[in-house]
């Protein structure tokens, strides 16, 4: 059951995406079959940073808020088998900032967090490999890495503007 | 810096050489020398005498290298010497003052900083700082006063006074807590320091004192934050409401800023009275003489804080701003905000407002949505009302969509240099339009879908369609399509859509081709895509060929659309496979097309393929399904012999475009998987062995096929290039993984001989690289098969790819983790086919327990979910459980394995310890009676260890022991009990 701490925040959180939010990113809860909002779980996309292997690619992420959230930090989702090192096969998301044991605090924003998700893509953490395959490639075979990026970039491309 | 080395003179020239220089190498260096002094012992008696000197440089040189002295001595010093710097400070601010010089000011300002860091830093020791500043400015006499009695004061100071107190607040606010206990300064301040202010403010021209009442104000909002202080501002923020409307555009424009300034950070600052004052003044006719006079100056910017003045002020109560709608007596207010709203302009280029009213008639939407209790309540319980507001609701909702439907619209003239400064921006806004939509679909529902597909239509039978119009409705009813879906869906809105397609819409579309028409194309093609429950149900089923149709010429025709436009077709084709049998025929030219053209884009020519390949499979005979794949095998098969005997493979173009042949082998196998995760589901029983009995005997020799082109391609030993490449072995193994998971017959279902068979021959390739997706491979035939593959040949695999080859995969990390992730899956699935293979117990457990000593994380957990499972074994038999628990007990394996588990733990990073600690949970669930000692023995031999490389040795560990077994492997406390032992050991401390 979610807390009335964790429903005023993540009321708090939507307006102020409405008021402010990064260029190119979207984020909005998700709808329940009666239309309502479901503010625990959100939809979110992330655009590849210009003049890196992920631009072009808007990508797609779930976000869950837990009951308890903001104390816990939301659990964050590519689509399954997403390639990048620091993405489980699952689709969760590796970053400190994510993790309740690591640098998550109450105070950090969606928009936060988007934005280090975005920063995370041309910036792997080497030292928090999440998946075998973008990793192994990451670290051994550049060019294997780069030509995938560039694949899933096409994948997960943005309409023609 | 030496006393010797001090030269004032040397200073002041210094000073002004770092104002003068133009040379940023020579300012760097300046810099340097005047920190040096600045941080000398010298550098109080600096500050005096350049405060001292006649230049305006030196003066303000010297105010900064009090703040510096400051900052790095404070807390250092006794009350007495503080006061000392207090005095010398107001000195100055003394003589400065009586100069009278109009460019002394920022000096003045940096003096009055330097007084308010002190004050805020030790308020206890000098309490009455106003007053002090008063009474040194009168009596031109520096002095620290006692008396807090603000009624001597005369106004002659009091502008000064006020710029102080800004100062003091503004330094609060940027105080870290913890460098001060700032709830007793929050008290302090209000108490003692406010109410002076508070006195000063309200004697002095509202005007002349507006910079301090905006300080103050986010001070309050801080200070109320962190500490139970709440302030009573209502007597001069009834005075600032009152500057609001004096006749004097200056006046009223700051005193709106500060009063924006108040909602967006504070907005309780206004009570009710003030809030009801704000109200008639922004809705009454001041409010609409101020914006028609500003429309008339054109005056964009005090529009835009006008708008957001109004916008902020109704969401401080939006549920009591939706319940107004109700009383028509609020309704030229709503009729002032529709006209706000509808500002002219182009939206970012031209006008701002329509961009912050998104937010606000969100907020009120959502109130609609979301809060009908508390309308309720606000309207007494009263339902007819509650109605009457609802249809309000609706009928307003519906003229802000019309006025966002015109804001979104293209530009023209898309290509204009203007366009192009704005466009992110503006694609952003209408983007949050979109969102907007989605919003209130649950007020206005069908009739604002209605309106949108009217004005297509409208347009399509117009001798000159608009395409802006166009393009604005399709975009945002891809919006409000998510809130649909097969089992909701509307049978109005399917016949709206019928009509659409009914008409000449993709001929109207496709006829205007030019580059101004780009977005009305691309926004179509996502139209078409987020029509799913459309084309799902029946109605919609006999337009499939047309969106088809206009699908694939956009796709030809531009590269602007071919990746939307494919993404679309491959949706469609998945979705409404069998509904589009008939439509395969349509597909033949395009398919020898995209796999003859080197050019075609490998993701469009895969996405196409694989669109073929699901219709092919909707077929659902056998027979006609072999026939089809046969043609396109064919094709394939042909294109890459072709490459390879006239060694066409001579750079990347022509490599990649192989590789994309064999991944359209991949994704014909995607596209053949069955659908549903149920095969009776899609089959009947009899269909079901129809197929079982066609696939076996492969009329077409489909299967064959598929492996003489992966043979061709990737075990071609006269192709070094092709033969090590990786990336060919990774999608041929991808092509053979496709039918693992099949439950039935079918193209891509081999004998698991055959895909071994690969996996010997390659695993010879000298490419280690490519290892890993051979052994990935031969995890996926286990999983899959584990209940039919024979023993002898899982031995005999693990035995050449794995055991004669050990030297090799011992060399590299990735070998070593896939290799072990092989092993755990063979023991988790069915032991049997592993433990009983000779150098099962010689080599495996040995290479097992050498890679828990590992770092890198993949091998570790592999590892770790081996020994786990080999442990547990549960999927064996009790021939398999005797084998294993003689290895543990008589043949001493648990020992081993619980001293290297030790052993390795404590030295592990963190992020490690989860790895160490499933498998000694395991341990003592399932050899509850002999861990003990196990534990024990491993410590013992830990700590001897120890004392030979001189380390302490560990004392506690007994209690560790016992705390463990009392756990009896729960996870929760048997993790704390690890984690906390691990800390100790590791001199680290839990945070």
């Amino acid at each position: 059951m979610m807390s009335s701490l964790c429903k005023t925040r993540l009321q708090e959180e939507r307006k102020r995406w409405r008021k402010d939010h990064p260029f190119g990113f979207y984020a909005k809860p998700n709808k329940t079959v009666g239309g309502a909002l479901d503010l625990q779980n959100w939809t979110a996309g992330i655009p590849g940073k210009s003049h890196t292997l992920w631009e072009g690619g808007v990508y797609p992420v779930t976000i869950n808020f837990p009951d308890d959230y903001p104390s816990k930090p939301p659990k964050v989702k590519f689509p399954q088998n997403f390639y990048h090192p620091n993405v489980y096969p699952s689709g969760t998301i590796c970053l400190s900032i994510l993790n309740e044991e690591q640098d998550w605090r109450p105070a950090i924003t969606l928009k936060q967090i988007v934005i280090g998700i975005q920063e995370l893509l041309d910036s792997p953490n080497p030292d928090s490999p999440a998946q075998e395959p973008a990793w192994r490639a990451y670290g051994k075979d550049r060019a294997t890495y780069e030509k995938k990026v560039k694949e899933q970039a096409q994948k997960y491309g943005a309409p023609a503007s | 810096m030496e006393q010797d080395d001090f030269d004032l003179d040397q200073v002041i020239g210094l000073v002004e050489l770092l104002y003068s220089s133009r040379d940023p190498d020579q300012v760097i260096e300046v810099q340097k020398i005047l920190q040096r002094f600045q941080k000398s012992s010298n550098s109080w008696y600096i500050s005096n005498q350049l405060l001292l000197n006649d230049s305006i440089n030196c003066k303000f040189f010297g105010a900064l290298t009090y703040t510096v002295g400051i900052n790095l001595h404070l807390g250092e010093f006794s009350t007495d010497l503080k006061f000392k710097i207090i005095l010398e400070l107001l000195n100055h601010v003394i003589l400065l003052i009586n100069e009278n010089k109009n460019n002394t000011l920022f000096v003045i300002e940096k003096l009055l900083s330097n007084l308010a860091i002190i004050f805020v830093t030790s308020y206890k020791e000098w309490s009455y700082s106003l007053q002090s500043l008063y009474a040194s400015l009168k009596n031109k006499n520096p002095q620290i006063i006692n008396d807090s009695n603000i009624n001597d004061f005369d106004s002659t100071y009091d502008m000064i006074l006020l710029l102080f107190s800004q100062i003091v607040v503004e330094e609060t606010s940027k105080l870290e807590s913890s460098n001060v206990d700032k709830s007793n300064l929050h008290k302090f301040i209000h108490e003692k320091f406010f109410p002076i202010t508070s006195a000063l403010l309200f004697r002095t021209e509202m005007i002349k004192s507006l910079d301090c009442l905006g300080s103050w104000i986010q001070y309050i909002s801080t200070a109320e934050l962190e500490s139970v202080e709440r302030y009573d501002l209502s007597i001069i923020l009834d005075h600032l409401l009152d500057l609001i409307i004096l006749n004097n555009a200056d006046i009223s424009q700051r005193a709106i800023n500060v009063t924006v300034d108040i909602l967006d950070t504070n907005p309780s600052m206004l009570n009710k009275v003030l809030k009801n004052k704000l109200d008639s003044l922004i809705f009454g006719k001041w409010g609409v003489n101020y914006l028609q006079s500003l429309i008339e100056d054109h005056d964009f910017e005090n529009i835009n804080q006008f708008s957001r003045l109004v916008i902020l002020f109704l969401e401080t109560d939006i549920i009591h701003v939706a319940h107004l709608l109700a009383d028509d007596a609020n309704n030229e207010k709503f009729e002032f905000l529709l006209n706000l709203t509808n500002f002219p302009g182009i939206p970012i280029d031209e006008e701002l407002i329509s961009k912050d009213f998104i937010e606000f008639w969100s907020e009120l939407a959502e109130a609609y949505v979301d809060d009908e209790d508390r309308l309720l309540v606000l309207l007494k319980n009263d339902t007819d009302q509650l109605m009457k507001l609802n249809q309000k609701a609706t009928s307003i909702f519906q003229r802000v969509s019309s006025i966002y439907w015109s804001k979104i619209h293209i530009p023209v003239n898309v290509d204009d240099e203007e366009f192009k400064l704005y466009k992110e921006e503006f694609m952003s806004y209408r983007s949050d339009v979109a969102d907007f939509f989605d919003t209130i679909y649950p007020i206005v529902k069908i009739a604002m879908y209605k309106n949108l597909i009217d004005t297509i239509s409208n347009n399509i039978s117009s001798a000159k369609p608009n395409f802006q119009d166009i393009e604005a409705s399709l975009f945002l009813i891809n919006s409000i399509s998510s809130n649909f879906n097969e089992d909701n869906i509307n049978t109005n809105i399917l016949s709206y859509l019928t009509n659409i397609l009914e008409s000449n819409f993709f001929e109207i579309i496709s006829s205007n081709n030019s580059n101004e028409n780009k977005y009305t194309i691309s926004t179509t093609i996502q139209f078409l895509s987020s029509i799913d429950f459309f084309y799902k149900h029946k109605i919609g089923l006999k337009y499939l060929p047309s969106i088809l149709n206009f699908l694939f010429s956009c796709m030809l025709e531009s590269n602007l659309y071919h990746l939307s436009s494919s993404k679309a077709i491959c949706r469609i084709s998945n979705d409404c496979r069998l509904s589009l049998v008939g439509y395969l025929p349509n597909f033949e030219n395009l398919i020898v097309e995209m796999i003859n053209n080197i050019n075609i884009l490998p993701i469009i020519r895969e996405r196409i393929v694989n669109s073929y390949a699901s219709i092919i499979q909707g077929i659902k005979n056998p027979e006609i399904q072999g026939k089809n794949l046969n043609i396109l095998l064919g094709l394939i098969n042909e294109k890459c012999v072709q490459l390879i005997t006239n060694n066409q493979i001579t750079n990347e173009n022509t490599l990649n475009y192989l590789i994309s042949l064999l991944n359209c082998i991949y994704e014909i196998g995607k596209g053949m998987q069955l659908p549903e995760d149920d095969v009776e589901d899609f089959y009947s029983q009899e269909e079901i062995n129809l197929i079982n009995e066609y696939w076996t005997n492969d009329s077409y020799n489909i299967h064959d096929k598929i492996i003489r082109i992966i043979t061709e391609v990737s075990t071609n030993s006269s192709s070094p290039m092709l033969l090590n490449n990786t990336e060919i072995v990774e999608k041929c193994c991808l092509i053979f993984k496709t039918g693992l998971t099949e439950s039935i017959e079918g193209p891509f279902v081999f004998k698991d001989e055959t895909l071994i068979q690969y996996i010997l021959t390659k695993s010879g390739s000298a490419n280690i690289n490519t290892m890993p997706f051979l052994f990935e491979l031969f995890d996926a035939v286990i999983t899959a098969n584990y209940k039919t593959i024979s023993p002898s040949l899982v031995s005999s695999t693990v035995d050449t790819i794995f055991l004669s080859r050990l030297p090799l995969i011992k060399t590299d990390p990735d070998l070593i983790e896939s290799s072990i992730k092989i092993l755990g899956t063979i023991v988790e699935k069915k032991p049997s086919l592993i433990i009983y293979n000779g150098n099962f117990t010689i080599i495996i457990l040995h290479f097992c327990l050498e890679n828990l000593s590992t770092s890198e994380k993949f091998i570790l957990k592999s590892v770790s979910k081996f020994w786990s499972k080999l442990i547990v074994l549960k999927k064996g038999d009790k021939r398999d459980f005797e084998f294993i628990s003689n290895l543990f007990l008589q043949e001493k394996l648990g020992v081993v394995l619980t001293y290297a588990v030790i052993s390795n733990l404590l030295k592990s990073q963190r992020s490690n310890i989860d790895n160490f600690q499933e498998i000694l949970k395991f341990l003592i669930v399932k050899y509850p009676l002999y861990v003990k000692n196990w534990l024990e023995d491993a410590f013992a031999k830990v700590n001897e260890e120890r004392v030979n490389q001189r380390i302490d040795e560990l004392k506690s560990y007994h209690v560790f022991i016992k705390k463990l077994i009392m756990t009896r492997g729960k996870t929760q406390a048997f993790q704390n009990v690890v984690k906390e032992y691990w800390l100790e050991t590791n001199g680290l401390f839990n945070y």
